[in-house]
């Protein structure tokens, strides 16, 4: 990686990146694929914090998310400020979007279109899957059309997923995610631990580690340690991005400006930059994650390879997403989610924790504000009506999708504060007035301003954004 | 790769085995809540599965790592659980407490976290000598994984 410093950032330079999660990185490899000469600087606020780092401190960042805004909601939210972005806190788990998650309004009457369809996507998702060496069933085509080409194989399934897959196999599967099967250079097979946030074995993706060719790529200078608070904007043209970096700012005249900070931060730097043509910040939101537990007869669980086995995948489309939100069932083979069963005595793994992730609706009252300070504030009024309407139906339907275990009672635990995913603060889409970036990701107005990341998400989906993200970013990167 | 199934006694015999170890316990300091929290992470594991019988000092040494390294928020809960518990008890807090999510939910994952690092789990013990603790993996291993 080249580092520079901040006051060797005067350029020029041909892109100027902010930020290098998910959306900045796979971008950026296919971009420079197709522009090799080109100068690229990256900004990130974060330092380099080196996995063994994040290993021996427990934590992903020294930065905690809960400094960089203020919160005005009755949830949480969560991300990671420093190199890698996402792709250090994240926990690899990574299905692919459904065709009609494209088409949520024109089907159901609810939400937004995308400007773009799950065909315009698949090869991306297919090379996305490829760089992070995903896991994941041959027969996953079943439910994403051309899905199923995974590196490496499936993870083990546990005794009741298998029971699961033999009862419903067109729509149960063994989870697809980031975390090997089986053991490539530098890096162990998943040991099933289940802290994957911090993976001990690098079994997990990386960007840091696993995304060098783009960290090291001779035309790319990292700046880190430079938090960007605006750019210089003149009508249909982005002149310069201003950093901040040890109490001094710099200005750093860009060609391409490139917003990829997160769903919270990408809309404060355009709101602080008087860039507002529609509406940055508005519409932020995620799914949710709740947490049921089926207690089983004389079936004991937790025997699966990796921390989350399996995945059901039956209501993730259907007319039901006219009156509440889509959602899927994971199969959590780690008992960090709720602990081994207690009671009664010896019946320690007779229990299936089961995570259910149900779409939200975004709506424009929950929003990233700008109240003239150093930080964004998020302005959110909890998971919305379509959300709870969603997982009631998803918990009713429990005993149907789970039938062939022998379940004795099955228990709601909570929802959890966050699901760890922005989306929707910049989202895509034809219209100028209710979108920020077009089907290309390019800014309506400041044509020579992108943004990568999950923010330009139009519709939360039931589904972990960022297989996605990273599938959108190729594409642009290898269409710019 | 086969496992051996865990003994699963009836409710009945559960009791009995309760009373067993409680009377057993009884003349022993571990009950005894003082004002360190931790005493509190001792007694809750106790209670969680009366029927085993661990080292003398694992469960202590358990919960003085376990304390060590759960984050400061979490650390003032468990503080005031333990106060409630010197208050009135532990068989009334647990019963205060009943059906509380986050309480269950520290319950079970703590309980959960000190077995695996002991080798209640491994089906190559002698189980006629006390569970012995090894320590707390960082990372949580679950010692059930099976690979393909
Ligand atoms: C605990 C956890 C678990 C998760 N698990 C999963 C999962 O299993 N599957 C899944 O699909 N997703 C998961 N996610 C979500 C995933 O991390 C995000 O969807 C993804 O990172 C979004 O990509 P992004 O490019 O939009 O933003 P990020 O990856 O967050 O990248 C944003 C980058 O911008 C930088 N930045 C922010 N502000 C500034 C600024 N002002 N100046 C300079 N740099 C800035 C940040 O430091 C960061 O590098 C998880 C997230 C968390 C927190
Ligand atoms: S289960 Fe363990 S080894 Fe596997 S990815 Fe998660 S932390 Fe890493």
């Amino acid at each position: 990686m080249q580092f520079i410093q901040p006051d060797q950032t005067a350029g020029p330079w041909d892109l100027v990146v902010v930020g290098s999660g998910f959306g900045a990185l796979f971008f950026l490899h296919s971009y420079l694929q197709r522009h090799p000469d080109k100068k690229v600087l990256m900004l990130e606020w974060g330092r380099h914090n080196t996995t063994d780092w994040q290993l021996e401190q427990f934590q992903n960042s020294d930065i905690p998310p809960l400094t960089t805004f203020t919160n005005e909601s009755p949830k949480s939210w969560n991300f990671t400020i420093g190199l890698g972005g996402g792709t250090n806190c994240w926990s690899g788990m990574t299905p692919r979007m459904h065709p009609n998650d494209f088409r949520l309004k024109s089907l159901y009457g609810r939400g937004m279109d995308w400007p773009i369809s799950y065909d315009d996507l698949m090869e991306d998702y297919d090379w996305a899957e490829r760089i992070m060496l995903i896991s994941g069933p041959d027969d996953m085509g079943k439910m994403f059309p051309g899905a199923g080409n995974y590196p490496q194989k499936p993870h083990r399934m546990s005794a009741p997923d298998r029971l699961l897959k033999a009862a419903s196999p067109d729509v149960f599967f063994s989870a697809p995610c980031a975390k090997l099967s089986e053991a490539v250079e530098g890096r162990s097979a998943c040991c099933s631990n289940g802290s994957c946030s911090l993976c001990p074995t690098k079994a997990k993706f990386y960007g840091i580690d696993n995304m060098t060719f783009v960290f090291d790529n001779p035309a790319v200078q990292i700046c880190t340690g430079a938090r960007v608070r605006y750019i210089d904007a003149a009508g249909d043209t982005a002149k310069a991005v201003v950093f901040e970096s040890g109490g001094r700012s710099y200005t750093v005249p860009a060609e391409l400006v490139v917003l990829g900070a997160n769903g919270i931060h990408a809309p404060f730097i355009l709101q602080q930059s008087g860039i507002t043509d529609g509406a940055p910040g508005a519409y932020i939101g995620e799914k949710m994650l709740a947490l049921v537990e089926i207690f089983l007869d004389g079936l004991e669980h937790f025997d699966g390879g990796t921390s989350t086995t399996a995945v059901d995948l039956r209501y993730v489309d259907g007319p039901h997403r006219a009156e509440g939100g889509a959602n899927l069932y994971w199969s959590e083979n780690s008992f960090q989610w709720s602990g081994l069963r207690l009671e009664p005595p010896n019946r320690f793994r007779e229990v299936l924790p089961v995570a259910i992730t149900v779409e939200d609706e975004l709506l424009a009252d929950n929003a990233v504000v700008d109240t003239g300070g150093d930080l964004p504030k998020v302005v959110h009024a909890g998971f919305s009506d379509y959300a709870m309407q969603g997982l009631q139906r998803a918990i009713d339907k429990v005993p149907e999708v789970f039938a062939a275990l022998p379940i004795e009672d099955v228990q709601f635990r909570r929802i959890e504060p966050t699901t760890d995913h922005l989306q929707g603060s910049l989202r895509m889409g034809t219209d100028k007035a209710t979108s920020v970036v077009d089907p290309g990701q390019v800014h309506h107005r400041v044509r020579n301003l992108v943004v990568v990341g999950t923010s330009v998400f139009p519709t939360t989906s039931w589904a972990n954004p960022s297989l996605t993200c990273a599938a959108m970013s190729l594409r642009l990167g290898r269409t710019m | 790769m086969s496992r051996r199934r865990l003994p699963r006694p009836s409710r009945r015999q559960f009791l009995a085995g309760t009373a067993a170890v409680g009377v057993a316990a009884t003349g022993g300091a571990a009950w005894m809540l003082t004002d360190d929290p931790k005493d509190f992470i001792v007694a809750m594991i106790r209670r969680s599965v009366p029927y085993v019988e661990f080292e003398p000092g694992a469960i202590e040494e358990f919960a003085a790592s376990y304390y060590d390294k759960v984050q400061v928020q979490r650390r003032g809960n468990i503080e005031k659980i333990s106060k409630m518990a010197r208050g009135i008890g532990m068989p009334l807090t647990e019963t205060v407490l009943d059906g509380n999510e986050k309480y269950e939910n520290f319950r079970r994952t703590t309980v959960s976290t000190f077995l695996i690092g002991t080798d209640f789990f491994d089906e190559t013990r002698d189980t006629t000598k006390p569970v012995a603790y090894f320590g707390i993996n960082p990372c949580g291993r679950n010692p059930f994984a099976e690979f393909a």
